[in-house]
């Protein structure tokens, strides 16, 4: 009787089912910014670390040219990986040695439906995101069996061409690419399964990259990071009822520039992890979730010159449940998680082994039409210590097409939860390093505070015309911050580092944004942005580090659709300098300049697109630093001119459903 | 005079024509245009001091493209060396292009245009072992006058002033000569195109 009613239920489920992955509407979201798949390709994205130099308010670096470090928001001090990342509502733990490399992300872009940033504190999924966040909601799979595919490669200009054979050689730059994907998936009613795979290759073209590399990398042909990616997605959705399973593994050769090393060190990194999350009940009434997720991080080194041993395995088990009311004009939402890391190195480690669990409460209240507010509060336990949450966000709409927000969060939280580099080598990891390199790691494991506010205000000025502003002030008390100072090494390419890890950095960042849409002008957007963040009232350590962000970021971007299927964009972009005073004691090589100043620049990315054969084919080409700057944001990082890339996404049917 | 005539006779020219998108014919991709040409390379750079292009061919397709006309297209030109020292090599370029063309008289049509591809070079020297082959970024400015003398068919003559984006740039200049025949799209291909 029992499997009969059971059967009974799951048929009517099936029957009346909702998919597995609903597609999210962001038309609420406040210090966001949203992209859809079809401005990402119409932007000319064609890998995951394009889409940082799009996010408004995020200040990005990259030495390599692929893997991209970011600040949120001023969230975080710059060179620290503090951000979330979330797939469909599950978090993938992409940070390490603080780095968040987008591209390790096995899901291709072509799987997006919309990416959500945000760059002020915010809470869901039964995650505090202190630091800013990034949400991939990936497409719904269309009723009927599918492939996908698509192919996008690069080229820098300045080849020699063939004056190589001549006086005028000059050094070969080599092509970035190609990134190739495929995916076939199969839907039907409320489940869906999709897998994918993908392989994308990146060449060290920089000279000065080059040299460095060769310090250790001994292998034949130019050196190259080379990155092999697959994912699955399983989904079961019902009226009341939806389950999610989604696992991906990723490895990547990469070479990865360490500063306790002084140069790059060859490395493999192995990602994988394996997720379940899904979430039972009326949305209406009360909702359960539940969440678990397994993450693994192996770094190993590469065939190389020296005897060193990267030797860095993190294993973690993230576990999460929690449940919602979603009754009247009050909500509520309670939950528990943990987090539970086991790290391995070849040296012994006072405890690899750590533990961090959680508890929260949100209570969000809509007493109006035109006010909204909620109140967040999370605990974290870690040994002995606790680490504290507050976020209090409100929502008012002061008048017709009018909003006006305010955000304010106070973070104390402990180095553990922050799953920082520095806790492990505190509990006696020693990374690659230089053989005269002086590290000193932390003397006690700190407890942080960070009070942010954010203040904004929108308006949809004109039916063409809509706007917004926000400013936000960021205080950081009792914080940590490495100072590497570099020299030149006489007997390599390379340099000799000095770290140490200073502690009780405070200082506060201040920081305004203004951005403007305009549709008057038809089959036309325009739309200009400024932000301006800089430090005040701070230590000088404090400085130092903030130093590296440009204080100004303006972006002014223009999309022409002038007839479907067609479009051309255009971003131009202004970065103003920044600062690396760990590169104070390192030789300039851009035009006698010090190589510890980064100076301002200007770039322009025009991508024309087109789609053919009813949407089966997109192809889209951009030409980026069109204005041919030479153009770099990191001190030891590639120089970058003119390069033109390409991306051909294909999809085929069989079933109902349009491509 | 002969400027003044020439200023004239352009600003006349100009005045009156009338682009060939506004025609029926010009429905976006409802017309193909196949062309075919000899080449040659005129310039005179760095380039020319060490490289001599001989005559090459360009193939190119082209269709109405809402305003003006888009192209894509291939050229080839093998490029002998001056130098003993320096080796031949064979210049591959694919590129795509807009232009506006602007039909003068009945039988004379004058096009103008961007062109945006990819120059491959093929060394015939193994000195730089896995560089035999080299690619870069072009663009192009492209010129050409049509006469139709018989409807659907004409004969153009045509210059398309390149730089390749190499570390010293590479300027050819090809002076280019052929017969050019417009055709109704397929019905599958206008289907791709749209």
């Amino acid at each position: 009787m029992m499997v009969r009613l059971l059967v009974a239920l799951v048929a009517v489920g099936v029957l009346r089912a909702v998919p597995a992955t609903a597609q999210p509407s962001h038309g609420e979201e406040t210090a966001a910014q949203v992209f859809t798949a079809e401005r990402l390709e119409q932007a000319g994205v064609s890998r995951w670390s394009d889409l940082l130099e799009l996010i408004d308010g995020w200040d990005a670096h990259a030495i390599d040219g692929y893997s991209w470090s970011a600040s949120a928001g001023g969230l975080a001090p710059p060179g620290t990986a503090r951000w979330a990342v979330f797939v469909d509502g599950i978090p993938i733990d992409l940070a390490s040695f603080d780095r968040i490399s987008l591209n390790l992300l096995p899901i291709h872009l072509a799987q997006v439906d919309s990416i959500l940033v945000l760059r002020a504190p915010d809470f869901r999924e039964g995650v505090f995101a202190a630091a800013g966040a990034l949400h991939v909601y990936t497409r719904k799979p269309a009723r009927r069996v599918e492939v996908r595919g698509s192919i996008s490669a690069g080229n820098e200009v300045n080849d020699p061409g063939p004056f190589r054979y001549t006086e005028h050689a000059s050094p070969n730059i080599d092509r970035s690419g190609p990134l190739l994907f495929a995916e076939g998936s199969l839907a039907g009613g409320p489940a869906f399964a999709r897998f994918s795979i993908q392989s994308d290759e990146h060449h060290a073209t920089d000279e000065r990259i080059i040299e460095r590399v060769r310090v250790l990398y001994r292998q034949d042909g130019p050196p190259r990071l080379q990155q092999t990616a697959h994912a699955l997605q399983l989904g079961l959705g019902g009226p009341h009822a939806r389950h999610l399973v989604l696992a991906g593994w990723t490895k990547f050769n990469d070479l990865r520039f360490t500063e306790t090393y002084g140069a790059e060190v060859p490395t493999t990194h192995r990602f994988r992890f394996a997720a379940l999350r899904g979430e039972v009940g009326d949305d209406a009434t009360v909702a359960l979730g539940y969440r678990a997720s397994y993450t693994r991080h192996a770094l190993d080194l590469r065939p190389n010159r020296d005897t060193l041993a990267f030797g860095f395995a993190q294993e973690q088990l993230n576990v999460h449940v929690g449940a919602r009311t979603g009754a009247g004009a009050f909500r509520g939402a309670l939950g528990t998680g943990l987090r539970y890391y086991l790290t391995s190195t070849p040296m012994p480690l006072r405890d690899p082994s750590l533990l961090v669990t959680n508890a929260y409460a949100r209570l969000a209240a809509h007493p109006s039409t035109w006010s909204r507010a909620a109140l967040t509060a999370y605990v974290s336990h870690t040994y002995d210590r606790l680490g504290t949450r507050l976020l209090a966000e409100l929502d008012v709409l002061p008048a017709r097409r009018h909003r006006a927000w305010l955000r304010a969060a106070l973070v104390r939280e402990t180095i553990e939860e922050q799953d920082s580099p520095w806790y492990w080598i505190a509990q006696g990891y020693r990374p690659p390093q230089h053989a005269e390199a002086v590290v000193e790691g932390l003397s006690f494991l700190p407890l942080t505070t960070t009070a942010t506010t954010d203040l904004g205000w929108s308006a949809r000025l004109h039916r063409h015309v809509y706007a917004e502003a926000a400013g936000r002030y960021r205080r950081f008390a009792g914080h940590y911050a490495p100072q590497v100072r570099f020299v030149d090494d006489s007997t390599s390419a390379g340099y000799i580092p000095g770290v140490r890890v200073a502690t009780g950095v405070s200082g506060t960042v201040l920081g305004a944004a203004l951005q403007v849409r305009f549709t008057g002008v038809d089959r036309l957007e325009q739309r200009l942005y400024y932000d301006y963040t800089r430090p005040l009232w701070s230590n000088p350590t404090f400085w130092a580090t903030w130093s590296a962000q440009p204080w100004h970021q303006a972006s002014y971007d223009v999309l022409y659709t002038p007839v479907p299927r067609f479009s051309l964009h255009a971003r131009l972009r202004y970065r103003s300098a920044s600062y690396w005073p760990g590169f104070e004691g390192v030789e300039g090589d851009m035009s006698g300049s010090a190589a510890a100043r980064i100076p301002p620049s200007w770039l322009l990315d025009v991508t024309a697109r087109k789609r053919f054969w009813g949407d089966r084919l997109r192809a889209g080409v951009t030409l980026h630093n069109l204005l041919n700057e030479p153009y770099r944001t990191h001190p030891a990082g590639a120089v970058t001119d003119l390069y033109v890339t390409f991306r051909l996404d294909v999809a085929f049917g069989v079933g109902a459903a349009a491509p | 005079m002969i400027r003044f005539a020439f200023v004239l006779a352009a600003t006349v020219a100009v005045l009156d024509a009338r682009p060939a998108a506004a025609q029926p014919a010009s429905t976006p991709f409802a017309m193909i245009e196949l062309s075919l040409a000899a080449s040659g390379d005129v310039g005179a750079s760095l380039f020319h001091d060490y490289w001599r292009g001989s005559t090459g061919a360009e193939a190119t397709f082209a269709t109405p493209f809402y305003l003006g006309t888009a192209e894509a297209g291939a050229s080839i030109h093998r490029y002998r060396a001056l130098r003993p020292d320096v080796p031949r090599f064979d210049a591959v370029s694919v590129y795509f292009g807009w232009g506006i063309p602007v039909r003068i008289t009945p039988w004379l049509a004058w096009h103008n245009g961007l062109r945006l591809g990819n120059m491959r070079m093929t060394f015939d020297d193994d000195t730089f072992k896995g560089v035999r082959n080299e690619s870069e970024l072009l663009i192009g400015l492209h010129s050409r006058v049509e006469i139709e003398p018989v409807r659907n068919w004409a004969l153009f003559a045509s210059v398309t002033v390149q730089q390749v984006y190499t570390y010293v740039r590479l300027r050819p200049v090809y002076v280019q000569g052929g017969i050019r025949h417009r055709l109704r799209s397929p019905q599958w291909l206008e289907a791709f195109l749209q």
